[in-house]
């Protein structure tokens, strides 16, 4: 049986279960895509990162159901360490951790800070948790005491790409005519 | 809706120069603390007792170090340490000049003043052949 399921047709909590996980399958395949092109575009150190993957997560922010959301975000972590082909190493503690810190931090900065920030300072929250955290593992985990030398550039490294990644999001968010298709719910101004 | 141009809060610019502070203090505490300001010691054997002194190299002091043929005059000044007069005969410390890095050392050895910088290893090689 197929239901005819008009976008608008789909409220708050009732829109059907297939529907939302194909969008949470599409978030995810553009999530690798990301990783991908992440992946072979060249970095002076292993840990100066751009974070590309993390702009459907900004975006499912407030798209998904928290869920949904955390599925995406395990989809992204699994996904980009098989890429990256780090799944089976201490690198994929460090972005384990990481990822579900920075997804924590967004979910937690974005309710309660609702409306009053764009998805920039949202981004920034992410990138500075994610990285804090991934530095304190590394200290007590693998490099001991000298892990904090590299603490300022990477640190400075992350915030300037996750204001980048955040306004291109807001961009992406206010300008898409897809979105609001996909979820007329969130777009009803 | 016809946005032309994300409109940056606030809370957004707050939230950027947070971050920006708290990268400030990571790299002050990091980069600070490996680099302590080296230390100068000085020893001397004056009136039967050895005696020893620390002092910051970046300080600035004129001391009269007593020794069993005088007071030796050392100035500590500019990150440099100097002795300035000594009553032995051949002056020996005094021509030795300033010094200023970890490892290097001034001895008046007739009055029996040690002066010596100790601190973390310069990165400059003790010496280059060419």
């Amino acid at each position: 049986m197929r239901s005819v399921n008009s976008p608008a047709g789909s409220g708050h909590g009732g829109s059907s279960p297939p529907r939302i996980q194909r969008l949470v399958a599409l978030a995810a395949a553009v999530c690798l895509f990301l990783a991908s092109i992440e992946y072979v575009i060249p970095k002076p150190l292993p840990f100066l990162r751009i974070g590309l993957a993390n702009l459907p997560l900004l975006l499912a922010l407030d798209l998904f159901p928290v869920s949904h959301f955390f599925l995406l975000l395990g989809i992204k972590i699994l996904g980009q360490s098989l890429i990256q082909g780090s799944l089976f190493s201490f690198t994929f503690l460090l972005s384990l951790s990481g990822s579900l810190a920075s997804g924590l931090v967004m979910l937690a900065a974005r309710r309660l800070l609702r409306g009053s920030t764009t998805l920039i300072g949202i981004s920034i929250l992410g990138a500075m948790a994610s990285n804090l955290v991934q530095l304190t593992l590394a200290r007590y985990i693998v490099f001991g005491r000298s892990a904090w030398m590299i603490a300022p550039p990477f640190l400075l490294v992350g915030l300037i790409s996750s204001s980048i990644l955040g306004y291109l999001a807001q961009v992406y968010k206010e300008r898409s005519t897809w979105l609001p298709k996909m979820f007329p719910q969130h777009f009803s101004e | 809706m016809t946005a032309s141009r994300v409109r940056i809060r606030a809370l957004d610019i707050i939230i950027f120069l947070f971050a920006l502070i708290i990268i400030g203090l990571i790299s002050l505490q990091t980069y600070a603390r490996g680099r302590g300001t080296p230390e100068i010691t000085i020893s001397s054997a004056g009136q039967g007792t050895e005696q020893q002194w620390i002092y910051p190299l970046d300080g600035e002091a004129t001391l009269r170090v007593p020794g069993p043929l005088g007071e030796t005059v050392v100035v500590i000044k500019d990150g440099a340490v100097q002795v300035i007069s000594s009553p032995c005969p051949e002056k020996i410390c005094v021509k030795t000049g300033r010094i200023s890095k970890p490892g290097q050392w001034i001895a008046c050895l007739p009055n029996r003043v040690f002066i010596s910088i100790r601190g973390r290893r310069s990165q400059q090689p003790d010496a280059v052949s060419q």
